[in-house]
């Protein structure tokens, strides 16, 4: 389980998170959602130890991260972070060669199925190819847990569905999924836990379980409940 | 350990390109430069030879010596060596800010994926302060095995009688830009490239604060640069009631001080600070 | 194994040019490539008679570039780079007088100008300098009691402090009092254009305990001409005890040389008889005698003269180095028993470059070497041409 507790980060004078507490769980998927800039990607990024908390606790499974936690916890970002210049076979050279939990052929299996060509170059691919791309390096570690920012922004209707379908397969099955996104519409139907937050603070946040059963609502019916009041 | 290699190997690399075009640049420059000197020795030759009517080449070199290849590149300073090492020296002045910057900026910014690896992020630092000496030193080599080539070139367009022999050393300290990048002595060469390596490390810790910290951290880098540099010159202010050779100790001791502060610093910035 | 290597091959590539480089740079041969197949070899005498068996000269090797270097019986000795240390106080202090003089009281030369004098006995050491400061001539004094290592740093003002004159420290020595005594020289304007200097040579005699000049004598004075300076011949940086100077100066319209008995301050002429054609080339001075040799080409004339009396102590010894085909000779160092020569010709079709050394008794020789080279004649005669002596033997 991924745990935050009262989490609080500044940049600069402003604060960006103030007071974050919330869980997630293994073996289910949970949603950070909210509107742009809320810190939804700032809550990523200091789960993955990519910009400090400066306060709080993040634990991964009772422990603070540690660099050996990076075989169990992938994350990926909204843009594919790899060198312009690198192929795509530089891509899974540079994960094979650094990650034990590498999976080579399941890395040559979403190779295949996401049409990705070895020699392409990061740089010229389009936008919908370098999310594929993104994700595969992910999906292709045997890691726990998965975090990935906004993976459908900016991308055409055909890599969406491809991405999207990723979720109800096996590839995710048994992993814990943290994801952020504000279009909730098309994978409202996967999601375990939703996190809604608001400038830094967290509004509201339920298993999607309860509410379809308690209140008979839909995410997206939440949503629009507490950012439209 | 082997997670350094890795990402040194990669860091080498992505260098490969410039190091090739710049060794080539280095080495062509040079050649020509080597051509346009025995052209100059021929007829600056004839020249005195004709003037003076002088009818062979052993009472030109009684009455004025030979020119060695030395000899010319140090009368003029020749252009030919000193530009092309120039600019790979501004180029990679340039490189150990791009080093960093690159995998940081852009729409693919690499960074989170190095910090992302599961291993000290120390490596990322070394590979990234690496990669760069190992290119000056391959540089160097390239360099040292160019020299006697040229020199020998010069020669080759030269009638036999005015080639000349004489130590190596003589044509690195004919220009004294070459000796300094090439010290003769060891003790000298460890203490230029000692100093070198210090600043290197002074310059990477300013830019970290500044990938930490962003605006107050390049405020704070500036600040902590100009600290570096002022306490490093503090032993050269010094009166003549210390010898030079404590000065110069004093001054490897707060370089070395500096170095290993700043690397501590860099480290952990990276670990603790850094911000992607 | 071979993936790594294909996967490796740059930075190994770059990893084996750093090595390259490794060993480019410390191999031995940057400093003797080209260098040519010089050496001393014995054609007199036993080597074991010599106590440095290694001379000094300069290599011409291209237009611009001569180089010093040093010359044994293996061959070519080339000076090594000065360390941090050495570069303290070279060239104004050899690293040898350093550690011969000031071993053990090394904080004495701190802040100590290099064109400052400097004394040394058993019992203490000295520095002086003249500065001009403030519209003033002063003379900075220090003194160091080698067995108490109490220091003591002064000043004095110099009698004349006209800004139009000039003073000079020449030489250090200490009266049988403890008083020091500073030899300068005194330079007087004598005209407006600042182009004619009457000069004289003063003697201030200071009392370091008072902190002040007990007295003050000129021991000689007049009018320089062209090459020819008034003062003390052979000043050195660093004075050991000199019962004795020497100086040149006029002497009834014509110039000559007196030797100066520290001490007493009583200054002798020396009967150095002088034709007008001899190349003086060794005044050395030790103790009451001063060991002079002049040349006149291939002939060195050598007479020693006893500086209390200024009268010669011995009849002249004549060297004829022709007899080794030398057209030019000179003397370079004396001691009790022997002379150190050096001779050369340079336009022999081997040219010759010779040092020997010559018993002052009996003028003949106890050692002799010649400079040799090897390979083709036209790399030996190259050689030998481009090379000139500096230093003869050691004594």
């Amino acid at each position: 389980m991924i745990e935050l507790n009262n989490v609080k980060k500044r940049f600069g004078f402003r604060t960006v998170l103030s007071g974050v507490s919330f869980q997630a769980p293994k073996d289910a998927i949970t949603c950070l959602t909210g509107l742009n800039g809320t810190g939804k990607t700032t809550i990523l990024k200091s789960i993955m130890g990519l910009t400090p908390i400066h306060g709080g606790t993040i634990t991964i499974d009772g422990s603070p991260l540690h660099h050996t936690s990076y075989e169990r916890i992938v994350f990926v970002p909204d843009q594919l972070p790899m060198p312009g210049r690198m192929t795509v076979e530089g891509c899974l050279e540079f994960m094979s060669d650094h990650y034990r939990n590498w999976n080579p052929e399941r890395a040559a299996e979403l190779t295949q199925m996401f049409k990705l060509g070895l020699q392409d170059r990061v740089g010229s691919m389009s936008k919908g190819t370098a999310a594929k791309l993104n994700l595969l390096l992910a999906l292709a570690m045997n890691a726990d847990y998965m975090l990935m920012d906004e993976p459908f922004s900016g991308i055409d209707m055909f890599s969406r569905e491809q991405i999207a379908s990723v979720f109800s397969s096996e590839l995710v099955e048994g992993r814990g999924v943290i994801l952020t996104t504000h279009e909730v519409k098309e994978i409202e139907h996967l999601l375990d836990y939703v996190v809604m937050l608001d400038n830094g603070r967290i509004t509201k946040q339920f298993a999607c379980e309860d509410i379809r059963l308690a209140e008979g609502k839909s995410v997206v019916d939440v949503m629009r409940e507490v950012y439209e009041t | 350990m082997m997670t350094f290699w890795k990402l040194l190997n990669l860091e080498v690399k992505r260098l490969v390109i410039p190091f090739v075009i710049m060794a080539i640049m280095v080495a062509a420059v040079q050649m020509y430069g080597a051509h346009a000197m025995a052209r100059h020795t021929e007829n600056e030759a004839k020249e005195i030879m004709a003037r003076e009517k002088l009818a062979t080449v052993q009472q030109l070199e009684e009455l004025h010596g030979l020119a060695s290849y030395a000899d010319v590149i140090r009368i003029n300073q020749s252009p030919w060596i000193i530009l092309p090492i120039g600019l790979c020296i501004a180029f990679l002045l340039f490189y150990l800010f791009f080093v960093w910057y690159r995998d940081f900026i852009g729409k693919h910014s690499f960074m989170s994926r190095l910090l992302m690896v599961p291993a000290s992020r120390h490596h990322i630092y070394f590979a990234k302060l690496f990669a760069p000496l190992l290119v000056i030193f391959a540089l160097l080599a390239v360099q040292l095995l160019v020299l006697p080539v040229e020199n020998r070139y010069y020669n080759s367009l030269l009638p036999d009688e005015m080639r000349v022999e004489y130590p190596l050393n003589y044509l690195i300290s004919a220009i004294p830009f070459l000796r300094k990048l090439i010290p003769l002595s060891a003790e000298q060469f460890a203490f230029n490239y000692g100093m070198g390596i210090a600043a290197v490390i002074v310059l990477y810790t300013g830019v970290l604060l500044e990938r930490s910290f962003r605006l107050l951290g390049l405020f704070g880098a500036i600040v902590y640069a100009v600290a570096a540099v002022y306490i490093a010159t503090i032993p050269l202010g010094l009166g003549d009631h210390w010898f030079f050779y404590e000065k110069a100790r004093l001054l490897a001791g707060i370089i070395s001080v500096i170095g290993a502060l700043s690397l501590w610093l860099s480290l952990y910035l990276l670990k603790r600070k850094i911000t992607v | 194994m071979s993936r790594a290597i294909a996967k490796y091959w740059i930075t190994s590539v770059m990893v084996g040019l750093v090595i390259v480089f490794a060993f480019l740079y410390v191999r031995p041969g940057w400093e003797t490539k080209g260098d040519p197949k010089l050496r001393l070899a014995t054609l007199e005498g036993d080597p074991k008679a010599v106590a440095n068996l290694s001379v000094w000269g300069t290599y011409r090797y291209s237009r611009d570039f001569n180089s010093r270097i040093g010359l044994d019986v293996d061959g070519i000795i080339h000076e090594k780079e000065p360390t941090l240390y050495e570069q303290t106080f070279e060239p104004w202090l050899s690293a040898k007088t350093v550690k011969n003089m000031f071993d053990g009281n090394l904080d004495f030369l701190r802040g100590k100008k290099n064109y400052g004098t400097f004394y040394s006995d058993d019992e203490m050491l000295a520095y002086a300098n003249t500065e001009h400061v403030n519209d003033d001539w002063v003379l900075q004094i220090s003194v160091l009691d080698k067995d108490t290592k109490q220091q003591s740093d002064f000043e004095v003002q110099y009698p004349d402090s006209n800004t139009r004159n000039y003073w000079f420290t020449d030489a250090l020595q200490r009266a049988a009092n403890g008083d020091i005594i500073v030899l300068s020289t005194h330079s007087v304007n004598v005209d407006a254009e600042e182009t004619r200097h009457d000069k004289e040579l003063v003697r201030l005699q200071i009392d370091t305990g008072k902190k002040a000049i007990s007295s003050v004598t000129t021991v000689i004075a007049g009018r320089e001409e062209d090459k020819k300076q008034l003062g003390l011949l052979r000043n050195t940086k660093v004075y050991n005890p000199m019962p004795y100077m020497l100086i040149s100066a006029p002497m009834n319209g014509k110039w000559g040389y007196y030797s100066y008995q520290t001490a007493t301050g009583k200054l002798s002429p020396i009967s150095i008889v002088k034709a007008g054609t001899e190349i003086p080339t060794m005044f050395d001075v030790a103790d009451d005698r001063l060991d002079y040799a002049y040349t006149d080409g291939s002939r060195i004339h050598l007479q020693s003269f006893d500086l209390a009396t200024g009268q010669p102590e011995s009849e002249e010894i004549l060297i004829d180095t022709s007899q080794w085909n030398a057209v030019s000779a000179r003397a370079v160092a004396a001691n009790p028993k022997a002379f150190s020569i050096i001779y050369e010709n340079k336009k022999a079709d081997d040219p010759i470059a010779g040092v020997a050394i010559v018993d002052r008794k009996t003028g003949k020789v106890i050692y002799r070497a010649e400079v040799q080279a090897d390979g083709t004649e036209q790399e030996r005669q190259e050689a030998l041409r481009k090379f000139d002596l500096v230093s003869g033997l050691a004594l």
